[in-house]
């Protein structure tokens, strides 16, 4: 493995995560020391929690919502020497050990980015209703971004610098995972998908997307996307 | 008649807002202004708008008024959205400047 740690910085967005973060942080920072938690407005300690488990804490004074909290913690990554970004998410269904792969995929690729996909990869206790919502995803993605990927909805990517410098996400709300894909596309950057392992818990499921919110994700699309 | 003279004034009210407000926005200005005129228009002329419906294939006055306030109402409902999202977006950017602030005061402390 070739890749430098401390140009690594992991960004972990967190709402309402007071139960799960400190042990997501530290399974992290075993292997990489830069993770930094955007603490998008909890109300339960979370960003205390992630402080006390040696995370960078960044927290935004209100709820913006994790599209928001992605681009602050880019932002905030690059600010400090960054050469490759990845984004976990923080209810702890992804595998600590998966960001070695995808920034190996990074590297021996010589693509800018790398997304993780379950689908060519393993999950654990994936729902079915999930499945089908994930799948339909795949192909709202398809139709705003022109890219056919196995896995519309992953929080688990690199990026490189080069990659993060030129993204900018607007999208506030959870329409961001669309909206980075769309940049990607837009931008022209390289990609490949990384199969990466989901395991879903009673807790990640609870806290997960509901069939009510994807609704918002495509209105959130349809206006900010036509209207631009 | 009663309901014209009570018409025209709320109407003239908004006009001379719409006026006093041409400096911050002088299109939307602009455009209600040109709407309430056209509002006056059909509240002083009723007749009129039976004549200018059937010109566009439209049986009644009423119709002509009811679609013509759907359109305006999309149009009002598109604008403020964007006016919305666009202070999102500025909301969005002050958090997240003073996250970042604050967050290199804590990188400078525990350095």
């Amino acid at each position: 493995m070739s890749v430098n740690a401390a140009g690594v910085f992991v960004v972990i967005p967190a709402l309402n995560e007071a139960e799960v973060i400190g042990d997501v942080v530290r399974s992290v920072r075993d292997a990489w020391p830069n993770v930094v938690v955007v603490d998008d407005g909890s109300i339960d300690g979370t960003g205390a929690q992630a402080r006390a488990a040696g995370a960078r804490v960044v927290r935004h004074a209100i709820n913006l919502g994790q599209g928001a909290a992605l681009q602050t913690g880019i932002t905030y990554a690059l600010s400090r020497a960054a050469s490759q970004v990845v984004t976990f998410d923080a209810d702890g269904q992804h595998d600590p050990a998966d960001i070695a792969v995808l920034l190996d995929a990074l590297s021996r690729g010589g693509v800018d980015v790398a997304l993780g996909s379950r689908f060519k990869g393993a999950t654990v206790g994936l729902p079915w209703h999930r499945r089908a919502l994930l799948q339909t995803a795949r192909l709202v993605n398809y139709g705003f971004t022109g890219l056919r990927l196995s896995d519309a909805h992953n929080g688990m990517r690199a990026l490189t610098r080069r990659a993060a410098s030129q993204l900018q996400l607007r999208q506030p709300g959870m329409a961001h995972a669309t909206e980075i894909i769309a940049q990607v596309a837009r931008l022209k950057l390289a990609y490949v998908e990384v199969p990466v392992t989901i395991r879903y818990t009673a807790y990640s499921l609870a806290k997960g997307q509901k069939l009510s919110n994807s609704v918002h994700i495509l209105l959130d699309l349809l206006l900010r996307g036509l209207i631009r | 008649m009663i309901f014209q003279i009570f018409a025209t004034i709320v109407l003239a009210g908004v006009f001379v807002y719409a006026y006093s407000q041409a400096r911050v926005s002088r299109a939307v200005a602009v455009s209600t202004m040109v709407l309430v005129l056209g509002g006056e228009y059909f509240v002083l002329l009723p007749a009129h708008a039976i004549r200018i419906a059937n010109l566009f294939g439209i049986g009644r006055g009423a119709d002509l008024i009811f679609y013509l306030w759907i359109l305006l109402s999309l149009v009002v409902a598109l604008s403020l959205h964007l006016k919305l999202r666009s202070t999102d977006e500025r909301v969005a950017a002050l958090v997240r400047e003073l996250a970042l602030a604050q967050a290199s005061r804590d990188d400078e402390r525990s350095a």
